[in-house]
């Protein structure tokens, strides 16, 4: 390409973003919703009823989909050489920090309630992976993954974006007199790793203390799902005078 | 080099985006475009996340609107550390430790901008105890201190 062709590419770019930016603007948009902080679920701003937890579920699981469908597209045209290595890598990386935040989002109430903790937390995390990213995107260009290799890549790399739902969620309101708790429940799976098997068994213990799904131990030698996991954890508030009744196995003695 | 991107499943305005960054023409790797990233604002992350959601092909119509949320009620931001307040530290579970360590670094680390390693970390321990300062430090949340519980951890199970 010339130099002046590649100018000419990058002043139709600019008249292009600012189109779609005017055009963008032109969406009506849908009704709103609104995040009630007491019970943390979102409700219709029209009618006023509460989105349900299988739906959140569901955009969760869709909306990854649509990622992971994205970025094996992305591996399969860098692996045919239709991609250079760099535009692969910032497209994958588009895909996945937006995967995250969205995901944190969820998890947090909206973006305005993704607090300045959960942000330091996602960067870490989100920066970790992006230099994974490099790795990766240098072993499929120099032929040593395998197709499927890949996509079981792509798989991790969305799994750790869907650790920051878990993560975001807050913690539920209590009285004075209560204490949280939580629990891991096995996801759906025609088999469960020993480390997901073994926090469900756990039962219920103090918020805060079990690992989120998809969260690994480096200590856990008997295997585990990673970012693969699709369990998921509940939690409620009880009275404290009931702590010894409803947890009643201790971390501790693991 | 957009039509690629746009093939691949990239959206129109993202494929253009991109090609912005790599205007240089120098950017063959992975690496070099690692290099063009710039840190971005905690809002400028949410403003493009919000462009990916209203975008997703994986969310109806809808739920566009849900992440922009107006929240009812007083929010309650909980320091994170504030569960492992009464627990005894010593009796714990390495994995335990482990995940503790981990948010105490990234804390550290978005503070200090200094990196830290990922456990494990027996041969890196000595390095790490250096950079963090005395071992025996007084706030029972920083890495330098859990560090040290976790090597003691390893240790007591060995």
């Amino acid at each position: 390409m010339t130099e002046a062709e590649f100018r000419d590419l990058l002043a139709y770019a600019d008249k292009h973003l600012v189109h779609l930016s005017s055009k963008a603007a032109e969406i009506p948009t849908p009704p709103g919703y609104t995040y009630d902080r007491n019970t943390h679920r979102y409700r219709r701003q029209k009618g006023g009823q509460f989105v349900s937890e299988k739906t959140i579920f569901s955009l969760l699981d869709t909306n990854e989909q649509a990622v992971e469908r994205s970025m094996n597209r992305l591996s399969s045209a860098l692996l045919q050489d239709t991609l250079s290595e760099s535009e692969w890598f910032l497209a994958m990386d588009l895909q996945l920090r937006r995967l995250y935040v969205q995901n944190a989002a969820l998890g947090a109430g909206g973006f305005g309630e993704i607090t300045p903790v959960a942000f330091r937390r996602l960067n870490a995390a989100y920066k970790e992976d992006r230099q994974r990213l490099v790795k990766f995107g240098e072993a499929i260009n120099n032929g040593s993954l395998s197709e499927s290799q890949i996509q079981n890549r792509i798989k991790m790399y969305v799994g750790s974006a869907r650790v920051q739902y878990w993560k975001s969620i807050p913690k539920p309101k209590h009285r004075v007199d209560e204490i949280v708790v939580e629990r891991r429940v096995l996801g759906e799976a025609e088999k469960h790793c020993s480390w997901c098997v073994h926090l469900a068994d756990l039962g219920w213990q103090p918020w805060g203390l079990l690992p989120e799904p998809g969260e690994s131990s480096a200590s856990w030698d008997d295997g585990q799902c990673l970012s693969n996991c699709r369990c998921k954890k509940q939690s409620k508030a009880i009275k404290k005078r009931r702590l010894d009744k409803v947890v009643t196995k201790k971390i501790g003695a693991v | 080099m957009t039509n690629a991107l746009v093939r691949a499943g990239i959206g129109e305005l993202d494929a253009l985006l991109i090609y912005k960054k790599l205007q240089s023409g120098l950017v063959l790797t992975g690496r070099n475009a690692l290099a063009l990233l710039p840190d971005l604002s905690d809002q400028e992350m949410i403003d493009d996340a919000r462009i990916g959601w209203w975008s997703s092909p994986g969310v109806e119509d809808q739920y566009n609107r849900l992440l922009d949320a107006d929240p009812e009620g007083e929010q309650e931001i909980e320091d994170p550390l504030s569960v492992y307040e009464n627990l005894p530290l010593t009796q714990w579970p390495t994995w335990l430790l482990e995940r503790l360590y981990q948010e105490s670094r990234n804390r550290w680390q978005a503070l200090s901008e200094r990196s830290l390693p990922d456990l494990p970390v027996e041969k890196s321990a000595e390095p790490v105890m250096d950079l963090l300062g005395r071992i025996d430090h007084p706030y029972p949340d920083h890495p330098a201190a859990i560090l040290r519980l976790y090597l003691d951890s390893l240790e007591g199970k060995a």
